[in-house]
């Protein structure tokens, strides 16, 4: 097979696997902890979850894998040409003499990694024309019911109910509570935008929360909450952050605000309108009578002041006064009966305070009562010897009758 | 209440809309007298919408047989931290 000149015990022949044996020693020890930096090239992110990838720079090509156990807390998916810094151990395969990088972390070079992920998603729904602007439904004008989905403990929510209240009262809320930042809080706010489609009347949901730093708005730049404001069969508004933070949701959104203020603001605008609308109509109507009385009066003092005409000159000021004292009267109307609501009900209060025994009792009388709860009322009531008790304005006594007289 | 007051309201103030743009016009005096009362009548119900139009808040709940709403207790959220 060899040749024996080959053969001394300093320079043993080896056989394949033996060398592998060693090369895969040597270079598993020397290069156990590394840190590399390069572009990826040739990346296959596999269904397994695994992704296979090449770094390479000008020279160089190292073949990398990225098992998923090390790749599903990266918030971003591997690129080609992306330029990323990997950290990991050398690894030799022997079958195939090869060897490969087997990266424990992933970070791009010169863009954030939130900032990465956030591009990919933003793309990735482009992509699907989820962006696009004919997408985007109006908002009803008039809703019967908004629906929230929002953090109750969040200073979002109050901000929304505050400038729900003050706009007007005609629109109705339904808050559908939901995490906004951590663990699972994605998932809260899919299950609420979910659940609110299911209750009758809601026209538009509002999706908020108040401001925070990248990590604390993450969830609002997730695929499934992006899906989920996307497929929502009623138009959604988001007000997430503050006025310079935009989400994956803002964009989804049918409508995005600023703020959850400027939110609420948005969704309560129509009845808003329509508040102006009647204040502008009563002041018209008021302002469009008084004028036509004067013009009428304005004729009467033109033509002959004959009787049936002052008449009607008597009639029109009653009109007139009619006019002014409207609004007056609805107002004393208002007070007056919410007065007497008041007022009755005080009488009543103490009539029956003064029907009832309390008030006796107190003034110094008591009642007495025999051993079956009957009210003894005169002598014959009791025979000498019974048991009876008394009642007192405080405590009560055990008596026993000693003679019973008809008079005093 | 009516789920959907602001749509009675609305209607109710196109009614109002519409003798407001009669009385501009030229009409005779008992016309616009009549027109009037019904229009003040007109106005008071969009008030009396008002007065009556609380602001409903529910917040949902998830039970066992599925969802539920139930009121919501506006004033507790006073005092939570504003920086929340």
């Amino acid at each position: 097979m060899h040749s024996p000149k080959s053969t001394s015990p300093l320079h043993p022949v080896l056989t394949v696997s033996q060398l592998t044996a060693q090369i895969r020693e040597v270079l598993e020890e020397v290069f156990e902890n590394v840190l590399v930096v390069g572009e990826v090239s040739n990346a296959k992110l596999y269904n397994s979850g695994h992704w296979y990838f090449s770094l390479k720079d000008k020279d160089a090509t190292l073949p990398c894998v990225c098992f998923k156990i090390n790749n599903t807390s990266l918030r971003f998916k591997l690129e080609d040409g992306m330029q990323v810094v990997l950290r990991g151990k050398l690894n030799v395969y022997p079958p195939r003499g090869a060897y490969q990088l087997v990266a424990s972390s992933i970070e791009p070079v010169g863009i954030g990694e939130w900032q990465l992920a956030f591009e990919q998603l933003k793309e990735k729904l482009s992509k699907e024309g989820l962006l696009d602007l004919e997408r985007k439904r109006p908002i009803p004008m008039l809703p019967r019911r908004i629906g929230v989905v929002t953090s109750t403990a969040g200073a979002a929510l109050r901000d929304i109910l505050s400038a729900l209240a003050r706009r007007n009262k005609l629109v109705n809320v339904v808050i559908a509570p939901a995490k906004v930042q951590g663990e699972g809080s994605a998932e809260d706010i899919v299950y609420a935008i979910k659940a609110l489609q299911r209750i009758p009347d809601v026209d538009v949901i509002l999706v908020a929360r108040g401001g925070g730093s990248i990590e604390d708005l993450w969830s609002f730049n997730t695929e499934i909450v992006a899906r989920a404001v996307s497929q929502c069969s009623v138009p959604v508004i988001s007000g997430v952050g503050h006025e310079t933070d935009i989400t994956i949701c803002d964009l989804v959104a049918d409508l995005r605000a600023p703020t959850p203020t400027a939110a609420a603001e948005l969704v309560a605008r129509g009845s808003a309108e329509l508040l102006d609308r009647w204040q502008g109509l009563e002041k018209r109507l008021l302002y469009r009578m008084e004028d036509r009385i004067a013009r009428a009066r304005h004729t009467l003092t033109r033509v002959d002041p004959i009787n049936g005409l002052l008449r009607y000159h008597e009639r029109l000021k009653r009109k007139q006064l009619k006019v002014l004292s409207y609004r007056d009267r609805i107002n004393h109307r208002m007070a007056h009966a919410l007065n007497n609501a008041q007022y009755k009900w005080r009488q009543n209060h103490e009539k029956l305070s003064v029907l009832g025994p309390q008030n006796v009792l107190s003034r110094g009388f008591s009642i007495l009562r025999k051993i079956d709860g009957q009210i003894v009322r005169t002598y014959d009531d009791v025979q000498a010897g019974d048991i009876i008790e008394g009642i007192l304005s405080q405590g009560r006594l055990k008596l026993r009758v000693e003679e019973v007289h008809e008079e005093r | 209440m009516s789920q959907s007051l602001s749509l009675d309201f609305e209607a109710t103030l196109t009614e109002l809309e519409k003798v407001v743009s009669e009385l501009d016009g030229e009409v005779k005096l008992e016309r616009a007298l009549e027109l009037f009362d019904r229009g003040m009548k007109l106005s008071f119900d969009c008030e009396s919408f008002l007065k009556g139009a609380e602001q409903k808040i529910e917040i949902l709940k998830r039970t066992a047989s599925g969802l539920t709403t139930e009121p919501f207790e506006a004033r507790l959220l006073e005092s939570t931290d504003k920086n929340q």
